[in-house]
């Protein structure tokens, strides 16, 4: 009972998360502000739903397929979020500034 | 299926929706290439989050190996296009309608 309170709490979670993820990539200004929230807030709320998707099945294939999954998803995507910038940043995208301005 | 838990799966689908269709309003409407590849690597994310939630919903544990193979599969992608742009020599119009 307890661990299903659990499993429940960590998937309605690590959804919101995703969900915001998405609302971020949507409402943010900017290519650097959009790739940050996608790409921070998708990582946790992954993390965070393979958690219960770990505490929903305990057995070992599962819980390690959902480690696997954990330890991909926070190796690689820092990855391709920094060659995106870097390679945007190179062909001259200026950043997004409060006032207004692009420098 | 307990209630608690029906509950919240239904609920994580809805909301998973909801995420899907905000990532691909910016994959229509984004300015540049790469913000449309930003939104594809969201939508491979929010499809991770799906087969999580499925296979929690219809107790398989077997559709998780598919949610490594996109994890794996979503990176290279994002990768050859990252590459791509730094490469190309296409102008855009970067700003076009950023003011939103």
């Amino acid at each position: 009972m307890i661990v299903e309170i659990l499993t429940v709490l960590f998937m309605l979670m690590g959804v919101f998360f995703i969900t915001v993820a998405g609302l971020g990539i949507l409402r943010m200004p900017d290519l650097y502000t959009r790739m940050h929230a996608s790409t921070k807030a998708g990582t946790i709320g992954l993390g965070l739903l393979m958690v219960a998707v770990a505490l929903h099945f305990q057995d070992l294939a599962s819980v390690s397929r959902a480690v696997a999954i954990m330890i991909f998803l926070v190796l690689t995507a820092p990855v391709a979020a920094h060659l995106l910038g870097k390679s945007m940043l190179d062909k001259g995208y200026k950043m997004w500034h409060k006032d207004g301005t692009r420098r | 299926m307990d209630s608690i838990l029906g509950v919240a799966i239904n609920l994580s689908f809805v909301s998973l929706i909801i995420g899907m269709v905000f990532s691909l309003v910016r994959m229509i409407k984004g300015p540049t290439l790469a913000d449309r590849v930003v939104a594809l690597d969201l939508i491979s994310f929010l499809t991770i989050g799906f087969i999580g939630v499925y296979s929690i919903s219809s107790n398989e544990p077997a559709f998780l190996g598919i949610a490594i193979t996109l994890a794996l599969v979503a990176f290279l992608g994002t990768i050859a296009f990252a590459r791509w742009i730094m490469k190309s020599q296409v102008v855009e119009d970067p700003y076009s309608e950023d003011e939103t």
